[in-house]
């Protein structure tokens, strides 16, 4: 792959051609906020957060950097020009009106300097729509047991029909990768059984043989026999005691070397 | 009939010219011929039962006379339409023609002469654009008291390229395409030209797409060759979504094979034998016009295995849109076709590069295909000499509203509006003034009366903050609202955002909900430079098109009517009378002669008086028989000011504030 060479803030910067300049631009250090981005997942462009400046010659155009293959020499971005802090504040502003309650939205917005909101602050969720639950399920857990219905501003994320789920295995990375906290997961380790809210599914959970506590589904394990099939040993006990296991055997095998030192 | 069924795979130019000269025997019958409109257009109109009647009519005289179908003629106006052809006399077109006149109408031809209250124009030479020659249809006898096509308005300033069939050829008869040289253009391209010729021939002739970008044909035909990937596709766009424009529609269910003809062709120069042509579920009779000219074409293996001989297979198939109009932008649409949610992405990599299931494709609109075998047969300088500085060519638009001729226009490029408007359209209905004109569809912009001498063009209109869209123009008079107009517009748009990006799908809805109260007299000045502040980012950071483009009617009426969105903010007054919450309707006393109409029509029974003689007339004797009436009362409570009133008041004495 050629390398291209430009700037960021005027800082000189390389990277391979039609790298995303907003991964570029991460990696060089640079801050720029975003709310549907994912290092594990493909570019998605929905947020317009990431928004940056771009002059090639006599063009000068805001782009959002997630979406944006770095393919010509001598392009000049502005990660935090006035320009690009108007359109980040207005899209903000309409984000927060849509859901008023989402500490990262509202943190995102004290930080951009967003201090009234000039529209009805009048929505009913905290989901921003990002998308990031509906792509992690079906790109990377390959489940899709969530996806969006509705167009426009009826745009919701939901199980088809928004019945409880057939397929949801109860992974919950979903919830991990939610960033306004509208997907969460709660687990009653008395009961032992999970729920993702809001999505109504429920899942029974699997005790950990070493603990005791709850801490799988038992169609996520039942996922990940299918799945890895040996390898999914691994996962048979929780992180806690996994990684308490590790130590162990790590300390003993540690004490054994010393001993034939 | 029978003739045309037997038929066979063409491989030569003489096999064409045999199937040429069956379809001239259909196009011009040694006996009367009566040509029914029965686009979807003429279909609403009641042409089918109009078809209907002639036929029996015919079969019940017993008459030696072929009732025929066609599509969409252009002057949807005056639907049904109808053309009679007589053997060597001129051809006359007839307007207005109900089913109930098939009898009058058959008999007027037979007994030789006109139904001068529905003529419309007559034709004496049938122009073959594909060929440039003619076919003198008044050989012995023109009907000189019938105005030619020429000297009508509507058609005088028409140039018909993209629809030189419509309304000419039943779309059901591929032997009549080939007669006006249909195939013509895909028989020179494969036996004489390499793909590269081919892709010079489109550039060269500076041909425009007709979608709505008006990105260069040629240049994207260019870089899809050049592009890497097997296989590659070629698309037709017919997901014609813009309110109010049917321009596609009318080509597809007129002139099926030249959409066709055009895939095959641009399939050849870019390297493909593979093409879709995406069809909006919502209409069913292009699509049937379609798959039927694509089983015609097959049967002359014009469609299949090695077209004329030449080696190149081409395959095409029918993918059907759910109507959503964001699927009309490419990224969209390629997605919907392969099954998936129709939701643009961004578009970095070109679809000519990665496009459909990731491969090389090129997508081009209905028009700008149907242009294309014209362009192969009669050159690009010919082709170029039509058209203005930057954009070559000719343009359909659907002419519709306040003017007087609405239906599908096809002028040269760089016309004006007011030519189009005054002279095509017939000026203003009931000759108010002409206030705006809103071009490009749904996420056009409103032109003023001050650029009304505008050149149309996709610069011109970019200048003006409007656009040329895929063609829709919409004649605004001055009972319009401005106001009124952005937000109806963007109910659309709120509406068919898709929703995945924040700008377009909260922004829309922002900005529509400002306009309602602007509407409603509940806005402030703040209020109006929010609606600024939202159109200008929904504008510069969404994702797509439609988004980008979405804040153009609300842009361009601030832009040019700014006083008016004052009005309704400052005021609390509807200039035009048009929002309801802002205006009121009262009787003037005085002036009412009490004779209780608007109580009649009124829809919520608000209004009161006594039905008689106006007080101011009535005599004593009048008063005491019970004669006199009192003049009629709107009870401002339960007024829903529709406006009923104020309509069918005989003396104007509804006052609209």
């Amino acid at each position: 792959m050629p390398t291209v060479h430009f700037t960021i803030n005027g800082e000189p910067v390389s990277c391979e051609r039609d790298a995303m300049l907003l991964d570029v631009a991460l990696a060089h250090g640079f801050q720029i906020p975003a709310l549907c981005h994912h290092d594990a997942m493909e570019p998605y462009g929905a947020c317009r957060l990431c928004l940056v400046e771009i002059t090639q010659g006599k063009w000068n155009w805001i782009e959002a950097s997630c979406t944006y293959p770095v393919r010509d020499d001598g392009i000049e971005v502005l990660t935090h020009s006035e320009k690009v802090a108007r359109y980040r504040r207005l899209n903000v502003e309409l984000l927060l009106a849509r859901c008023p309650e989402s500490e990262a939205v509202q943190r995102m917005a004290r930080e951009m300097g967003v201090e009234t909101v000039r529209l009805p602050a009048d929505g009913a969720d905290k989901c921003i729509l990002c998308g990031l639950c509906v792509r992690v399920c079906e790109d990377l857990i390959g489940v899709a047991a969530i996806g969006f219905v509705g167009r426009g501003p009826e745009r919701r994320v939901q199980t088809p029909y928004d019945e409880p789920s057939q397929v949801c295995i109860g992974c919950g990375a979903c919830a991990e990768l939610c960033p306004s906290g509208h997907i969460r997961i709660v687990d009653d380790l008395n009961t032992m059984t999970r729920r993702i809210e809001p999505f109504n599914t429920e899942h029974r959970l699997v005790p950990c043989p070493e603990c005791g506590r709850g801490y799988v589904t038992e169609k996520q394990l039942e996922f990940l026999r299918r799945r890895l099939g040996e390898k999914a040993a691994a996962a048979l006990s929780c992180a806690t005691c996994r990684a308490r296991i590790r130590a162990t055997e790590l300390r003993r095998a540690c004490a054994s070397t010393t001993k034939t030192l | 009939m029978s003739e045309a069924l037997q038929t066979r795979v063409l491989r030569t130019e003489e096999d064409l010219q045999a199937v040429a000269e069956v379809g001239r025997r259909l196009l011009y019958p040694k006996r009367v011929k009566i040509k029914v409109g029965l686009g979807t257009c003429g279909v609403a109109a009641g042409a089918q039962e109009l078809y209907r009647a002639l036929c029996e009519q015919v079969a019940e005289r017993g008459l030696d006379v072929d009732v025929a179908r066609t599509a969409c003629i252009g002057l949807c106006q005056r639907e049904p339409l109808v053309d009679v052809q007589v053997p060597g006399c001129s051809r006359v077109l007839y307007g207005d023609v109900s089913a109930e006149m098939a009898a009058e109408l058959l008999d007027a031809v037979l007994g030789d002469t006109v139904l001068t209250e529905h003529v419309i124009a007559r034709v004496d030479e049938d122009e073959d654009i594909i060929t440039g020659s003619t076919h003198r249809v008044a050989a012995e006898r023109t009907i000189e008291e019938v105005p030619t096509f020429a000297e009508h308005p509507f058609y005088a300033a028409q140039r018909r390229v993209a629809m030189r069939n419509c309304g000419i050829i039943d779309s059901d008869s591929i032997e009549e395409y080939i007669a006006r040289g249909g195939y013509r253009a895909l028989y020179k391209v494969l036996t004489e030209y390499a793909p590269e010729q081919v892709i010079g021939i489109v550039s060269a002739s500076g041909l425009r797409g007709r979608g709505g970008g008006g990105f260069a044909t040629g240049r994207k035909w260019a870089s899809c060759r050049k592009a890497h990937g097997d296989p590659k596709y070629v698309i037709c766009n017919a997901d014609e979504g813009d309110p109010g424009a049917y321009m596609d529609r009318s080509v597809l269910e007129g002139d099926p094979h030249t959409v066709l003809e055009g895939l095959m062709i641009g399939g050849y120069a870019i390297g493909t034998g593979q093409a879709y042509v995406y069809v909006r579920q919502e209409y069913p009779l292009a699509r049937q016009k379609l798959l039927q000219a694509i089983e015609q074409a097959q049967q002359y293996g014009l469609i299949g295995k090695d077209v004329f001989g030449s080696g190149y297979d081409f395959d095409v198939r029918i993918a059907r849109g759910g109507g959503a109009f964001v699927c009309g932008e490419s990224t969209a649409l390629m997605a919907s076709i392969e099954g998936r949610v129709g939701e643009p992405r961004a578009k970095h990599i070109h679809t000519v590069e990665s496009g459909l299931w990731e491969k090389p494709t090129t997508l081009n609109n209905v028009e700008t295909w149907a242009n294309v075998p014209v362009i192969v047969t009669r050159g690009a300088d010919w082709f170029a000499s039509v058209g203005s500085e930057g954009s070559k060519g000719t343009k359909v638009f659907s002419l519709v509203g306040k003017v007087k001729n609405t239906g599908l226009v096809e002028v040269p490029m760089g016309i004006t509006l007011r030519e189009i408007i005054y002279d095509v359209g017939g000026g203003i209905t009931d000759d108010k003034e002409f206030k705006a004109v809103q071009t490009g569809g749904p996420s056009g912009g409103c032109i003023p009366v001050e650029h009304l001498d505008l050149e149309v063009d996709f610069d011109r209109l970019s200048e003006v903050g409007s656009m040329m869209g895929s063609g829709g123009m919409i004649v605004m008079d001055e009972d319009s609202c401005m106001v009124d107009v952005a937000r109806y517009f963007l109910e659309f748009l709120a509406d068919e955002s898709c929703g995945k990006c924040t700008p377009c799908r909260e922004g829309n809805l922002r900005m529509l909900q400002i306009l309602d109260r602007i509407c409603k007299g509940k806005a402030t000045m703040d209020d109006l430079a929010l609606l600024e502040d939202i159109a200008d980012v929904v504008k510069t950071t969404s994702l797509c098109a439609l988004g980008k483009s979405a804040p153009n009617p609300v842009l361009s009426t601030i832009r040019y009517f700014r006083d008016e969105y004052e009005a309704h903010i400052r005021d609390k007054r509807c200039p035009a009378g048009v929002c309801r919450d802002l205006i009121e309707f009262s009787i003037d006393a005085d002036a009412c002669i009490c004779c209780g109409r608007c109580a009649n029509e009124c829809p919520v029974d608000c209004i009161s008086g006594q039905k008689g003689k106006p007080p101011a007339k009535a005599t004593k004797a009048d008063r005491e028989k019970g004669k006199a009436g009192r003049p009629f009362q709107i009870d401002q409570e339960r007024c829903i000011r529709c406006g009923t009133c104020f309509d069918v008041c005989p003396v104007a004495a509804v006052e609209r504030t």
